[in-house]
């Protein structure tokens, strides 16, 4: 069997104030794996190339090229190439609000989920490994019970003779229920709750690549420990809060069940209405311009609020 | 309040502390001063609780019982960023998300400097390191080194009380380590910063220190000048800590004010000097059980055909090794290895031959069993 | 000072902890209750829940569809994903970010936005609302993770422990099943059942997806809720939580949950 080694050789340079040089950076991935010849490898990427391609990036391909036919009824033949199926979206309040609602929610989601899941985070960034592996677990494991359970779950809390209400009443606080189900407020409750585990996990992973020494360096050069929070941690743990924030706006502008089940028509978030389009009015070029409007929209705004960290002072941060 | 009164200051002082993590005691019962100006060296294996000695007058870790005093004052309970000090960390610890400028800014802000003199000392504490003209580099662009200077840099700007640093050159190579080491020492005394020092690298802490504090298993072994750790030290930790050593096993056979007789396992006799007693009481008397130990520089040897004064033996050389500056040679003395190191060679000297091994009475330590 | 931000900290940990967790501790006491409407906390106490579940055929056909199908597309893409995987660890295929970030995207991509562009891909090839549509739509959905999870487990993988055994006279072949295989087993099981459980669970592409005659246990009680709204839903939600316990107890032993999510180091 014939195999080349390239051995990993670090350049050894002469050490000046002018010539940087990263002696503790690790060495970037043993290459010695490297294999001349990587034609069984393709053989064995092959299955797996062809299922993709061919049941997912075809049929992604195949809507997008749909959502520029426009067809007068579902069952029409006058099928014409054109903007007409987008021009009816930007054209319609409807849709139109559909879009803001889905975004709104969505910021929402993502602002709740950040500010009840960073001191967690922190939590578990300044446990022992052991707690760290509990609290892992009691936030990842919901993620593994269907969102349909966990909704069931806030049906009970949240209808108007559920939990809360009663609680509430009980209490004298409220004369009548609050409208917590049905409602955007129901909605945002059930996608923070759904996608808090990934914000938490994501400023977790950026908090443990934090050298603790930095806030004792903060710490020995005066800083209080509120000063050292905001001027190193925090700054510091931007790529945990933006990757999280991402992850959380996109899984929540793409949401179908929660929206449907907990906010049902009064919260007509995009999804709810390209699965109407689709699956009951059998619109499916609409629906599909629908999607790809949907797809864009998080697309672009993802992109900007990443770019425009990584502009900001604190592009250092993000390296 | 009147604690300090010596003749020399000390900046800092230690009492009787005793810090446990869980059930395991790491410090048990330190007493420590520190003169103003020096530079202190905590010198011990991992485990031996120097970095804890550290943490402790830096603030980050509390005394379970005792007190640490900082130029007179009881700061015990006194949190790190109320102490005024400078502090180096093995990592570096320089902000990655801020300039270097940014970086000596950062204890300055705090201590609400003046823009004016906020420029001029951070220009000087970088002058100072060799590090003028990076001000507005950022740490990911600089090398270990030119880290580790700004770092210092940085300690130094915000004009400290006490410099600490916690193992600064760990993480350089060999070269680099031994440049920042003479520029530290350079920059200790010109600025004349009482300064703490961890490591657990002897040679550094030989080449560097005022004086040396060995610590080990949580207790101060000895505190003294880097030549008397070296060649008087006083407990048998210490003696195999710092630098190599050889052993030897006999009895005393009779003492008097300067001599200590002693006979080996081997049937031969030595004499040691009666200074040169380590252990607790420093004492020893006739009929004990003891080990002798000495240095492989101390050892002489020489061709086994050349009569020598004093007390030689005959030896076979089983392995030479070529150092360069020197040579390492192990020789077995009736059947016991001993390690030499010289700056001698003589062609006769061969694997398998015999050789003649000899040491100066003073150059051995004794110890009690 | 600092003690009590600390303390505070600690409160609200427990605090949002018990938010993440409040909507499944709720479900399994609401479905005791022997009144006819669901509510938390129960009234009174019956299994009564259950025994009518036993008469509802519906709920079980569905339990025993999702299983049959989260196992099968748990299955293929567990071999694809390994296959996939081993060839992006071991070979230096030209333009393997590409390649790895391609296998990952269908988890970019919205549920929705899959679901949709596989029904309208589907029917014109007759596989729309049959068992195969169904498969295919799950393999897609799990073959990520899967191969995230093998990924990691290959990325510690020593290769000169191959070329150790291949020194010593095994075959490629052999070398495969006795050396590399056994090595990354953890990362292929915890992958397998990773994607059983995300496809067992799914709703969203399996809406798409299912007929009258084939439906699967979430979209059972997804319609089930939409139309009714009674303790029946509890009991059945009950069972899924006990069936995804046992699945998240096996997976914690053997990867950590929360490292599957990226969560520890």
């Amino acid at each position: 069997m014939e195999s080349v080694r390239h051995y990993a050789h670090q350049e050894v340079t002469q050490e000046s104030p002018l010539n940087p040089k990263q002696e503790t950076e690790p060495e970037k991935g043993s290459q010695r794996k490297k294999k001349k010849t990587y034609v069984p490898g393709l053989l064995l990427l092959l299955p797996i190339l062809l299922f993709i391609f061919g049941f997912f990036v075809v049929p992604m391909l195949y809507i997008l090229y749909l959502s520029f036919i426009y067809t007068d009824s579902p069952t029409a033949t006058n099928a014409v190439f054109s903007l007409k199926n987008y021009m009816l979206f930007f054209s319609d309040s409807y849709y139109l609000s559909s879009l803001w609602i889905t975004v709104k929610v969505s910021l929402y989601t993502v602002l709740v989920s950040l500010l009840l899941g960073y001191p967690v985070a922190l939590t578990m960034a300044k446990s022992s490994p052991r707690v760290r592996g509990y609290i892992a677990l009691l936030i990842a494991a919901p993620l593994l019970v269907s969102i349909v359970v966990r909704n069931f779950g806030w049906y009970l809390l949240l209808l108007p003779n559920g939990t809360i209400n009663s609680v509430l009443a009980s209490l004298g606080i409220i004369d009548s229920p609050l409208k917590l189900l049905f409602s955007e407020i129901g909605v945002i409750i059930g996608l923070s709750n759904a996608y808090l585990p990934f914000m938490i996990l994501a400023i977790a992973t950026s908090l443990y690549n934090i050298d603790p020494s930095l806030e004792r360096a903060s710490a020995i050069l005066g800083a209080s420990p509120l000063r050292s929070f905001f001027s190193v941690t925090l700054p510091l743990s931007l790529p945990g809060i933006v990757s999280g924030c991402v992850l959380v706006f996109s899984m929540s502008m793409s949401a179908y069940v929660t929206p449907a089940l907990m906010g049902g028509a009064n919260v007509p978030m995009m999804p709810v209405v390209a699965y109407d389009q689709i699956n009951n009015l059998l619109r499916w070029t609409f629906g599909s311009a629908l999607s790809y409007v949907l797809l864009a929209t998080t697309m672009i705004m993802v992109t900007v609020f990443t770019r425009g960290f990584e502009k900001s002072k604190f592009r250092e941060v993000f390296r | 309040m009147q604690a300090i009164k010596n003749a020399v200051r000390n900046d800092v002082e230690i009492r009787n502390v005793i810090k446990k993590f869980g059930s395991t005691t790491v410090l048990n019962g330190i007493d420590l001063e520190v003169r103003q100006g020096e530079l202190l060296t905590l010198l011990g294996p991992s485990g031996c609780g120097k970095t804890t000695t550290l943490n402790l007058i830096a603030g980050f870790l509390e005394a379970d019982e005792g007190d640490v005093y900082i130029k007179g004052k009881n700061v015990t309970h006194i949190p790190p960023y109320k102490r005024d000090l400078g502090m180096v960390f093995q990592t570096y610890s320089l902000f990655p998300h801020m300039t270097i400028y940014e970086n000596l800014d950062f204890g300055l802000k705090l201590r609400k400097v003046a823009k004016a003199d906020k420029e001029r000392r951070i220009d000087s504490a970088l002058h100072l390191v060799k590090m003028s003209g990076l001000e507005h580099r950022y740490p990911r662009e600089l090398s270990g080194g030119q880290r580790q200077r700004v770092a210092i840099a940085r300690a130094l700007v915000v004009e400290p009380e006490l410099l600490l640093l916690d193992e600064p050159l760990s993480n350089l190579d060999a070269k680099l380590r031994h440049e920042l080491r003479v520029e530290i020492k350079r920059l200790q005394k010109e600025i004349g910063v009482t300064t703490i020092f961890v490591t657990h690298d002897q040679e550094e802490a030989l080449s560097l220190s005022d004086r040396v504090v060995v610590m080990n298993g949580g207790k101060i072994e000895q505190i003294s000048s880097p030549t008397t750790i070296y060649n008087h030290p006083e407990t048998e930790f210490v003696f195999q800590f710092i630098g190599k050593s050889n052993c030897f096993h006999g009895t005393v056979t009779a003492t008097d004010s300067q001599k200590i007789s002693v006979q080996l396992e081997d049937g031969w006799g030595t004499f040691v000097d009666a200074d040169n007693v380590m252990g607790a009481d420093r004492t020893c008397r006739t009929g004990d059980q003891v080990k002798l130990y000495i240095r492989p520089e101390k050892l002489f040897i020489t061709p086994s055909d050349q009569a020598q004064p004093g007390p030689f033996h005959k030896a076979t050389i089983t392995q030479m090794n070529y150092l360069g500056a020197s040579w390492e040679i192990d020789v077995a003395l009736i059947g016991k290895p001993v390690q030499i190191l010289t700056p001698m060679y003589d062609a006769s000297w061969q694997i398998g031959k015999e050789v003649m091994i000899g040491w100066n009475p003073s150059d051995i330590m004794l110890i009690k069993k | 000072m600092i003690k009590i931000t600390g303390k505070l900290r600690l409160i609200f940990t427990i605090l949002t902890i018990i938010y993440i967790l409040v909507p499944l501790l709720v479900v399994i006491p609401a479905s005791f209750t022997s009144a006819s409407y669901p509510s938390f906390p129960p009234q009174g106490f019956s299994f009564q829940w259950y025994t009518k579940l036993l008469e509802r055929p519906e709920f079980m056909t569905a339990l025993i569809n999702s299983a049959k199908f989260a196992f099968m597309a748990a299955f293929f893409a567990v071999i694809f994903g390994t296959l996939g995987a081993l060839a992006i660890a071991k070979y230096d295929i030209p333009g393997k970010a590409y390649i790895t970030s391609l296998l990952t995207s269908p988890l970019s991509v919205p549920q929705l936005v899959l679901g949709v562009a596989l029904l309208i891909y589907f029917t014109p090839l007759m596989l729309a609302g049959t068992g195969t549509g169904f498969l295919i739509a799950h393999i897609i959905i799990c073959i990520p993770y899967v191969i995230r999870l093998v990924l990691t487990g290959l990325s510690g993988f020593d290769y000169n422990l191959e070329r150790a055994a291949a020194i010593l006279g095994a075959s490629p072949l052999t070398v495969f099943w006795k050396v590399t295989l056994p090595l990354i087993r953890p990362a292929i099981i915890s992958g397998g059942l990773f994607a059983f459980l995300i496809s067992f669970d799914n709703v969203t592409v399996s809406l798409f997806m299912v007929s009258p005659d084939m439906r699967t246990l979430p979209i059972e009680i997804f319609s089930h809720m939409q139309d009714a709204y009674d303790p029946l839903v509890a009991s059945v939600s009950s069972v899924v939580i006990f069936i995804s316990v046992i699945l998240i107890v096996i997976l914690e032993k053997l990867q950590g949950v929360g490292k599957i999510f990226g969560g520890t180091h």
